[in-house]
């Protein structure tokens, strides 16, 4: 019996078992009249060689089509091809959030170069080839697949777009792009990524998409209408009332005792070095912001543990918000903070103590005198720190974002020391810091970039896709793998700690690890990383690529 | 039904229930997890309904869907699951075992195979396929190692499937 037959005997045991066909009569059905709301296709004969490409057919699902009522967002596109296959291509919404964007398009009539700026909003064809990109630093949103921020000088090509059927909906799910040059680094509700020249980039389109953004929809017509009705009510008032004076703010007398001012637009913890960009960074919307973001993220963790699905409208306010932050990084990464990555200047001391500042004057629990000297000598003290582990040269990459993760742990924590319980009530809702990522004032903000959740069964199974992993990323031949594979392996065992919690669905569904879990696969792999250099021949090729080695695995028991 | 040019809701219908479950075993037989058979079988139909396709009969048709589903799952992965070199043995041991009733008769005749087990063999699969137990869980209750485990799961399947070629020949 080969490996075949034993699979054909092992897939009929767990159909006897439970795992039976469905009928999937009514799904393909359903799939085809979204596909085609006339009458259903027809089995034809092979196209004649040389006929002509049919036109274009919208051949999208219901989502799709809601979709492109929406505001363009995006709508997929199926293509014949001279060759009579057919090639979906997905139309996504580009639109450029800061600075300036170059779009690149294969037509008909050759390739057709559009200079986009700040506000811009067009359909970008993600078909490979197509290109995107900045001669300064720029952010844009691509449609359902969340914000790029890109360096100057970068250029990505679309590599490939995965699409996927679920419930009889066709959705475009994968955006792949290649950096052809510069770095790029992509946001999401759930995931984040940077990449480098010669890197990829995969960008996954937020779920449910459907059901979000009908709601979406419904949310911005509503406020088209409401702007509509201000307009028109400040049209009649301008014409028919007086100028009213300009509101005239008491200057108020300085107490003897510091007060408790509120924070405003002014940067509250400065360095000469980066007062330029820190004050352009507008701190009352981060705090704003801020404030309303953290109880949301707290309730989408919870909501996930509690029914196993993102609230649509949760999910929609949260990305809302996000952008705006998002729409801040620009200047940010102006100010040039050392970091790891680009969530490494905004986990800077610097950064998130006036991050903090903000959100608590926004929240009306102000800093008061006392706490601001205490959390001013911090700053400049891990600020000190901060600089000093970003220019130390590390033997692997990952050496360096852990001293750093670990630096700004105890920068946080000595922070929050500080606060009163209302302050910290206020910064730390309950529950927010049970995931990375769903506190805004956690380093894991840095690390989840990095975070690669590894569904495994044990240990042994860990091994073997991290073994895979690096032999792809380093191009190692099977015999060395195997060898990888044997090290991985060895040491998984003697950290049983990493396969004793299994992943729950907030895991597994919104990429939200449970704290800790990444600093401490990151150890690990550190410890493993070092232990390949050390017993496998590697060539001088392969050892720079696995000290510059940025990705964690981070074991996901199943 | 050779010839149909048109088709309306009732002949998808019978189409996709005429051939659904050979699809949607085959893409387990290749290591398809249930969720993935269910979406790749709904796209392997949609792309027979949707590309220019002569339809040559059940059996030529039935093979094309097996290619296009195998096709579907290989490109699931950013690696292929298996070597091309492979195909014609993977394709030997499904019809092999599906022959002309995509399985069914194979399956009964498993079942009956099955309740002629005993011992640590008939353990080996209540616990693996009906408990869906790890392979650690199974080898602590039956004082294993979990190489153990996976030579006794094999050698059943392998006792298992000589009986369901016993059965065919005797049939």
């Amino acid at each position: 019996m080969n490996d075949w037959d034993d699979r054909a005997v092992d897939a009929a045991l767990h159909e006897l078992h439970g795992s039976k066909p469905p009928d999937l009569s009514a799904r393909v059905l359903l799939a085809l009249r979204e596909a085609s709301p006339g009458r259903l296709p027809e089995l034809r004969p092979k196209l004649q060689p040389g006929r002509s490409p049919r036109p274009w057919l919208i051949l999208l699902a219901a989502a799709a089509m809601m979709l492109a009522s929406v505001v363009g967002t995006w709508a997929l596109f199926a293509h014949s091809t001279p060759g009579g296959s057919e090639e979906r291509i997905a139309m996504v919404e580009l639109a450029v959030l800061d600075g300036s964007i170059e779009m690149v398009e294969a037509r008909p009539e050759g390739l057709v170069a559009t200079a986009l700026a700040t506000g811009a909003r067009v359909a970008f064809a993600a078909r490979p080839g197509n290109r995107l990109r900045s001669r300064a630093l720029a952010a844009g949103r691509l449609g359902e697949f969340g914000e790029v921020t890109l360096q100057a000088q970068t250029e990505l090509e679309v590599r490939s777009m995965e699409f996927t059927v679920k419930n009889g909906v066709v959705a475009a799910s994968v955006l792949t792009l290649s950096v052809v040059a510069g770095v790029v680094t992509w946001h999401s509700l759930t995931r984040g990524e940077t990449a480098a020249a010669g890197e990829v980039l995969r960008m996954e389109a937020r779920g449910d998409a459907a059901p979000t953004l009908v709601a979406e929809n419904e949310r911005l017509r509503q406020r088209v209408l409401e702007l509509e009705r201000q307009n028109e009510t400040l049209q009649t008032s301008r014409t028919a009332a007086p100028k009213a004076p300009a509101p005239v703010v008491a200057e108020t007398a300085a107490p003897e005792e510091k007060p408790m001012e509120p924070v405003t637009a002014p940067v509250m913890f400065d360095d000469p070095k980066f007062a330029d960009a820190l004050g352009k960074v507008d701190w009352r919307l981060v705090g704003d912001v801020t404030k309303e973001m953290q109880p949301l993220l707290a309730e989408l963790t919870a909501a996930m543990e509690k029914d196993g699905e993102v609230p649509p409208d949760l999910a929609i306010k949260i990305q809302q918000l996000n952008s705006q932050l998002v729409s801040q990084l620009p200047a940010i990464l102006k100010a040039g903070l050392p970091g790891f990555g680009p969530n490494g200047a905004y986990t800077h001391p610097l950064f998130v103590a006036n991050s903090l500042a903000s959100t608590l004057a926004s929240a009306g629990l102000s800093l008061d005198a006392t706490q601001r000297d205490a959390i001013a000598g911090l700053v400049r003290s891990f600020s000190v720190e901060n600089q000093s582990l970003s220019d130390q040269p590390r033997e692997y990459d990952l050496e360096k974002l852990l001293a750093e993760t670990e630096m700004k742990e105890r920068f946080y924590s000595e922070v929050a020391s500080r606060l009163t319980p209302e302050q910290y009530a206020s910064i730390y809702p309950e529950g927010s810091t049970d995931y990375d990522g769903a506190n805004l004032f956690r380093p894991s903000l840095m690390t989840r970039v990095y975070s690669d959740a590894v569904p495994v069964k044990d240990a042994a199974d860990f091994a073997r896709v991290a073994s895979n992993r690096l032999g792809e990323e380093l191009g190692l031949d099977e015999a060395t793998s195997t060898k990888v594979r044997s090290i991985v392996e060895s040491m998984a065992a003697r950290s049983p700690e990493l396969f004793a919690t299994p992943g729950n669905v907030t895991e597994s569904k919104l990429h939200m690890l449970r704290a800790g879990r990444t600093v401490a696969a990151m150890k690990q792999q550190i410890a493993f990383l070092r232990e390949v250099q050390r017993q496998v021949n590697l060539t001088p090729e392969q050892q720079k690529k696995l000290a510059s080695l940025k990705r964690v695995l981070v074991p996901l028991p199943r | 039904m050779p010839g149909l040019r048109t088709i309306d809701e009732q002949d998808v219908i019978r189409l996709v229930r005429e051939h659904q479950t050979e699809v949607w075993r085959y893409l387990r037989y290749l290591g398809a997890t249930a969720e993935l058979a269910d979406d790749l079988t709904q796209e392997t139909f949609l792309q027979l309904l949707r590309a220019p396709y002569e339809d040559r009969g059940p059996a030529a048709r039935a093979a094309w869907l097996r290619t296009v589903a195998r096709n579907l799952f290989v490109k699931s992965f950013r690696r292929p699951p298996f070597a091309l070199a492979e195909l014609d043995t993977i394709e030997a041991a499904w019809t092999g075992f599906a022959r002309d009733d995509e399985g069914q008769e194979s399956l009964v005749r498993l079942r009956s195979c099955l309740e002629q087990l005993d011992g640590r063999a008939r353990e080996v699969v209540r616990l693996h396929y009906e408990e869906r137990r790890s392979r650690r869980e199974i080898a602590a209750r039956m004082s294993l190692g979990e190489d153990g485990v996976k030579s006794l799961l094999r050698r059943t399947r392998a006792v298992l499937r000589a009986c369901i070629e016993r059965h065919a020949e005797g049939a």
